[in-house]
């Protein structure tokens, strides 16, 4: 998980918010890290790549280096996970990324994730599907070729990612001489999202395009075994058959197998080709078995299919399928008849006696067992009854094909485009991921599947669907629809996307939503669990001091200075915060400073809000002024309703006073005649 | 406080009660002693009697109400002392004829158990027409105050106290 340290550690992250908030040069143009100028009004069709647009960038201090951008499309966000990377790596066989960050872009006034490569000055190796390279009567070439892209795939391996984009329309030569082969970008949408099926492997061709996920280096190889025979064959292959048609056939007849029925590649490529696209993940070449092949030595391509072959078969719907794939992809297909089979028993008869997997039938037993004990979800049953058989292929579960690393994508498209979020509610709420990580050899599951379920039963905000593909997948921006389309990747955009985002009729609602505060806690991390806890207070107060000190905190973090359209947003916002402070002169008073408070600095709007002095004098003066008003009310009600009492009591007070009066005028007569007497 | 008032004036029977313990010798000497007393002391018997006349009047007419005795009372004898000690000085036993000729005499001791009656009876009734003055200007600052601190601090502020009107 992306962390709040881990952003301002991240230096190319942290740069690609300052680049956006330096001056544009002029409409059509745009100023990346003080250095790098992308010219809007030249694009450069032929170099559109994953669902990116290129357009012609200048080096303002190596002028003479040929540089383009690929500017990401909102639909399919780049992968920004893998950015600092490949930004790293330096290989020839390798289009190089040499700067990437956010950029105002010019056409649609939004901002936009920009890639700046070397510009290949060769143009591309295949044109309208015909390559331009013959190798056919080259071994050497291909030799050389075919390490060099194992190269690149090793070079992503050892920095733990995957390029998922190896095909030959992202094929480029690097010179003009047309001599050196590059591979273009992998970076600017979802990982194999614009893979044609040809180039995908198997258990990739199964999965959703959205939730094929970063796979592993094997996917790669495979990806660049289909490119080095199209490039052997000149020219690209099964253009016009749909996936679904390249799967069956693959399944069918095998991918080199498939290959060679439609044109046979020659003997001279095909042995390295077929290490390299074993429809066997495992048993797939890498680049040491490659280069011991080419070197002449003795590689294993394996078993063959036809050994594998269960000595049994499963009748399901009335077909009989021998073959794990075969068996889940029925399964799948049959649900209800999957159960009952699953429930009978005659699915771990088969695993017993047909694929004589005893581990693999306790396992099963041991889910029917359970699935006895309390009955569930037909589809999650079958969903982990065809993790365990077939543990290679992704997860089903109803409409839903995926690889688990694919599914947070998943959801965030669901999410985007607003469709029904039940089924990944689902699977969240199971053990299918945790299931499939175990049965997997050489992953681990990611140490936050655990939370998923936990996650997804907490209804409160910061936390729910939202949370999960955000602390799974680094790559997905922030789509709240408080952005519009904005680009969000990193919790330093958030306060720049809602300040540009801000329109006077959203003025009413709050300047927040589940996604925004789900993203900032992937993002930031536990620091904020304390205001996400406010947030979910029912005092509505406590949720206004929670976002302000949210956002202070945050322009204060990474800027920038001023946000002045937000602070207006948030100045509104705040007014049940106004309402704390019991004094109405104060309360118009802050009112009043609050609509002066234009300079767009969010700790200022808290500054004034938060002032503990005045809060604790309000305190006080309340208490003493609620004491005084209860006095008041309760003598003017006594005095109210004393009437007749008083003036009795006062009639009493009068004869008491008239009757000492009387006692002392007499005394006072007694004294001055006895003394005017005496003295006589 | 009217019981302590009972016990404090109404003392004839008391009275009654330790004359009729005594023998008849001691009665009869008691009698003739009184007797003497007034024959001596006729004049000032005469004045008392005559100067006292309002209160004996209150005391036959409105015996419960002893604030009213007490203060008439005092202030007529109040009135009377200022006669009785003239009478003193040149006591003898004609004296008694001057005493409805000084009219001054008469209406000063009349006059003052005139004051304690008009006291009595209308000092309350200003006092509490006072009371009732100063309770409604209090009542007016109040309400002044209590706008203020609703002006001040709001609504919620002042306590609703029902009425028992």
């Amino acid at each position: 998980m992306t962390t709040d340290e881990e952003i301002v550690a991240n230096k190319p992250e942290a740069e690609t918010q300052q680049s956006s908030s330096l001056p544009k040069l002029d409409n059509q143009k745009f100023l990346l890290k003080e250095r790098f100028e992308i010219d809007f009004s030249r694009p450069l069709s032929w170099l559109d790549n994953n669902g990116a647009k290129a357009f012609a960038v200048s080096d303002r201090i190596d002028t003479s280096r040929r540089i383009f951008a690929l500017i990401c499309c909102a639909e399919t966000p780049p992968r920004i996970s893998i950015l600092p990377y490949l930004k790293s790596i330096e290989n020839s066989a390798l289009m190089k990324l040499v700067e990437y960050g956010v950029v105002t872009f010019a056409p649609e006034n939004t901002q936009k994730m920009a890639l700046i490569y070397e510009e290949p000055l060769g143009g591309k190796v295949f044109d309208n599907g015909v390559c331009s390279m013959q190798i056919k009567d080259a071994p050497e070439k291909f030799r050389g070729l075919a390490l060099n892209f194992m190269g690149v795939i090793d070079s992503f391996k050892n920095m733990n990612i995957t390029h998922r984009a190896i095909r030959t329309d992202n094929l480029y030569f690097k010179d003009e001489n047309k001599s050196e082969i590059v591979i273009g970008d992998c970076a600017a949408a979802y990982p194999a999202y614009f893979q044609q099926p040809a180039f995908e492997a198997i258990e990739s061709l199964y999965a959703d395009k959205v939730a094929r996920g970063n796979g592993s280096d094997k996917n790669d190889i495979y990806s660049a075994a289909v490119t080095l025979a199209c490039i052997v064959l000149g020219h690209d292959i099964f253009q016009n058959l749909s996936a679904p048609e390249v799967l069956r056939q693959k399944i069918k007849k095998g991918s080199l197998a498939l290959i060679n029925s439609v044109e046979k590649i020659p003997a001279a490529f095909s042995n390295a080709l077929r290490g390299m696209m074993n429809d066997t993940p495992s048993l797939r070449w890498n680049y040491s078995q490659l280069f011991s092949f080419f070197e002449g030595k003795q590689v294993s391509y394996g078993p063959t299919s036809a050994s594998e072959r269960p000595k049994r078969a499963l009748n399901i719907n009335g077909e009989k399928v021998y073959m794990p794939h075969d068996v889940v992809y029925m399964l799948h297909s049959n649900i209800d008849e999957a159960y009952n089979l699953i429930l009978s028993g005659k699915i771990s008869d088969w695993t017993k006696n047909g694929l004589e997997n005893d581990v693999l039938t306790t396992k099963i037993d041991a889910l029917v067992k359970q699935e006895k004990n309390a009955a569930g979800n037909k589809n999650l049953m079958v969903a982990r009854v065809a993790c365990l058989i077939a543990p290679i292929l992704p997860i089903k579960f109803k409409d839903m094909t995926f690889f688990p690393d694919g599914i947070a994508k998943a959801t965030f498209v669901a999410l985007k485009e607003k469709k029904n979020l039940k089924p990944f509610v689902e699977v969240f709420d199971s053990d299918l991921i945790k299931l499939w990580y175990q049965e997997q050899e050489s992953l681990r599951s990611p140490g936050n599947i655990t939370e998923f379920r936990v996650y997804i039963m907490r209804q409160e905000i910061g936390y729910g669907i939202e949370r999960i593909i955000y602390d799974f997948d680094n790559d997905l921006p922030c789509i709240s629809p408080l952005f519009n389309d904005e680009i969000v990747i990193g919790a330093p955009q958030v306060l720049r996307a809602l300040n540009a985002a801000f329109k006077k009729e959203n003025i009413s609602l709050p300047p927040y939503d589940r996604t925004i505060i789900a993203f900032l806690r992937c993002k930031i991390g536990k620091k904020i669990d304390s205001i996400i806890s406010d947030l979910n207070s029912s005092r509505e107060e406590n949720r206004v001091a929670a976002i302000l000190h949210l956002y202070a905190m945050l322009q204060n973090k990474f800027g920038p200075a001023e946000l002045p359209n937000l602070a207006r947003w948030l100045v509104n916002f705040s007014k049940p915060l106004v309402r704390i402070y019991h004094n109405k002169k104060y309360q118009r008073y802050l009112e009043k400073e609050l609509l002066k408070s234009n300079s767009g600095k969010l700790y200022e709007i808290v500054e004034l809000l938060e002032n503990e002095s005045a809060l604790e004098k309000d305190r006080a003066d309340y208490a003493a002024v609620l004491n005084e008003a209860n006095y008041l009310a309760l003598e003017k009600n006594r005095i109210e309703n004393g009437g007749p009492k008083l003036d009795e009591e006062a009639r009493a007070s009068a004869l008491k006073l008239v009757s000492v009066l009387s006692i002392i005028a007499m005394t006072a007569s007694f004294a001055y005649n006895l003394i005017s007497w005496v003295l006589k | 406080m009217k019981n302590k008032n009972t016990k404090e004036f109404d003392s004839s029977p008391q009275f009654g009660k330790s004359f009729r313990k005594l023998n008849l010798f001691q009665k009869a000497a008691l009698i003739i002693l009184f007797i003497l007393i007034c024959i001596i002391s006729f004049p000032i018997v005469l004045i008392l009697i005559f100067g006292l006349l309002p209160t004996l009047t209150i005391l036959f007419v409105d015996k419960k109400n002893y604030d009213k005795q007490l203060i008439v009372g005092c202030f007529n004898i109040a009135g009377v002392f200022f006669y009785l000690f003239g009478v003193l000085n040149k006591f003898s036993v004609g004296q008694q004829n001057d005493i409805a000729d000084n009219i001054f005499m008469t209406i000063l001791m009349l006059g003052s158990a005139a004051l304690g009656l008009v006291l009595y009876n209308e000092l309350p009734n200003f006092y509490a027409y006072l009371y009732r003055l100063v309770s409604t200007r209090r009542i007016d600052k109040i309400n002044t105050r209590l706008e203020k601190l609703k002006e001040d601090w709001g609504e919620e502020i002042v306590p609703n106290i029902p009425s028992s009107k």
